[in-house]
């Protein structure tokens, strides 16, 4: 009777746990896409700065850019039917 | 820090740690590569520290999964027992719980070998970087065969430049985030053809100015994925071993601080702990990187081949 109830609390735990998995991954999926768009634009716009002595302006549309497209791709996730 | 020994006595323990850590997380140097290659179109093919970790990882996979799944399903009846078990188990937890929902049932057997590669593959990379073998044999080269660091012939000398976690060099984990990005195309190509997959980056339908500004944004977006891919496995698995290794040199600077090695005995007492504690934490850390990249890898591809506007 012990080792049921043990494999059913086990099996319960797998099962919720497999539940989290699935509903996490488009959460992770967003959250990387928004920090690392605003990581590559902002990087790009940091060595257009470096190479075209204009700091910072290509640093700040860099950064700016990339907020617009990581929140777009959050969007898409978010409302994704 | 064994490798550290060729370094200058007269500079301060503060004006060494930091090189100090970073030896010991990133690659090593062109300069003391493990076997010398010549220079192909201007690169140099030296086999360095991580290119010998990813063989010795390639070869463990190819041990510990491959060979006995080979075994496993030439048997005619084949039941599965003990590490098989365990096999099955993650296999069918991936398939189930990666790959189904985010790629679908209709493309789960296409798509899942390549995702449970990564994951295995990951894994035994994280993994092996957290065993100090290389350290081992270090301290046994030096203390019990008693070879000088300054000799540069010898092989386990060699072996000690550089870090033993090839997943936390930012050119493996590009590698492996170009393998995605091909494979999203390839996986949007397979299910909708070549032009409606292109065609699928933008949804239909809208006024030809919202396109101006939506198609170089959908592709950007395209390039911002692997991008994550690479910047999240190789920052997480150096994030770890750095902590390790400075919290570890307290010891040092606060010994050096305060002139006395008592004190640095004392911060032992807190620190020795505080990394076993981190180092545990790191095993949770390995599991999880593998995972999540495999997840992600899946969602990426899921959203190639499941397009909703």
């Amino acid at each position: 009777m012990m080792t049921s109830d043990s494999d059913n609390f086990l099996e319960k735990s797998l099962q919720q746990f497999q539940r989290f998995v699935r509903q996490s991954g488009p959460a992770a999926a967003a959250a990387y896409t928004l920090l690392a768009s605003v990581l590559l634009l902002g990087l790009f716009g940091y060595f257009l700065d470096y190479y075209f002595n204009a700091s910072p302006i290509f640093l700040l549309i860099g950064l700016g850019v990339g907020l617009v497209i990581g929140f777009f791709e959050l969007a898409k996730i978010i409302f994704k039917k | 820090m064994i490798a550290g020994g060729e370094q200058t006595h007269d500079s301060s323990v503060m004006d060494q740690v930091g090189d100090n850590i970073i030896h010991h997380v990133s690659n090593s140097s062109l300069d003391h590569p493990l076997i010398h290659l010549p220079l192909v179109f201007g690169i140099d093919l030296s086999v360095t520290k991580h290119v010998f970790m990813l063989w010795i990882v390639a070869i463990v996979v190819a041990c510990a999964i491959i060979i006995p799944i080979q075994k496993y399903l030439q048997k005619n009846n084949p039941v599965p027992s003990g590490w098989m078990n365990l096999l099955e188990m993650i296999v069918k937890f991936i398939r189930d719980s990666i790959v189904k929902p985010n790629i679908g049932s209709k493309y789960t057997e296409t798509w899942a070998p390549m995702i449970l590669t990564f994951f295995f593959f990951i894994l035994f990379a994280n993994g092996i970087g957290l065993i100090p073998i290389f350290d081992l044999l270090g301290v046994l080269n030096r203390f019990i065969f008693q070879v000088p660091a300054s000799d540069n012939h010898n092989i386990i000398n060699a072996l000690l430049h550089g870090g033993v976690t090839a997943t936390g060099n930012f050119n493996v984990t590009a590698a492996l985030a170009v393998i995605t990005f091909f494979t999203i195309l390839i996986a949007g190509t397979r299910a909708h053809g070549f032009i409606n997959h292109w065609k699928n980056l933008v949804p239909p339908g809208l006024a030809w100015p919202v396109y101006i500004i939506l198609i170089p944004i959908e592709i950007i977006g395209m390039f911002v994925k692997p991008f994550a891919l690479t910047m999240r496995l190789a920052a997480n698995m150096t994030g770890g071993h750095i902590a390790i290794l400075a919290i570890l040199s307290f010891m040092a600077i606060f010994a050096e601080m305060f002139n006395s090695a008592t004190t640095g005995m004392g911060v032992a007492l807190f620190s020795v702990p505080l990394a076993t504690a981190i180092s545990g934490l790191e095993i949770i850390v390995v599991l999880v990187q593998a995972y999540v990249f495999t997840l992600l890898s899946a969602v990426f591809i899921g959203m190639a081949i499941n397009v909703h506007h």
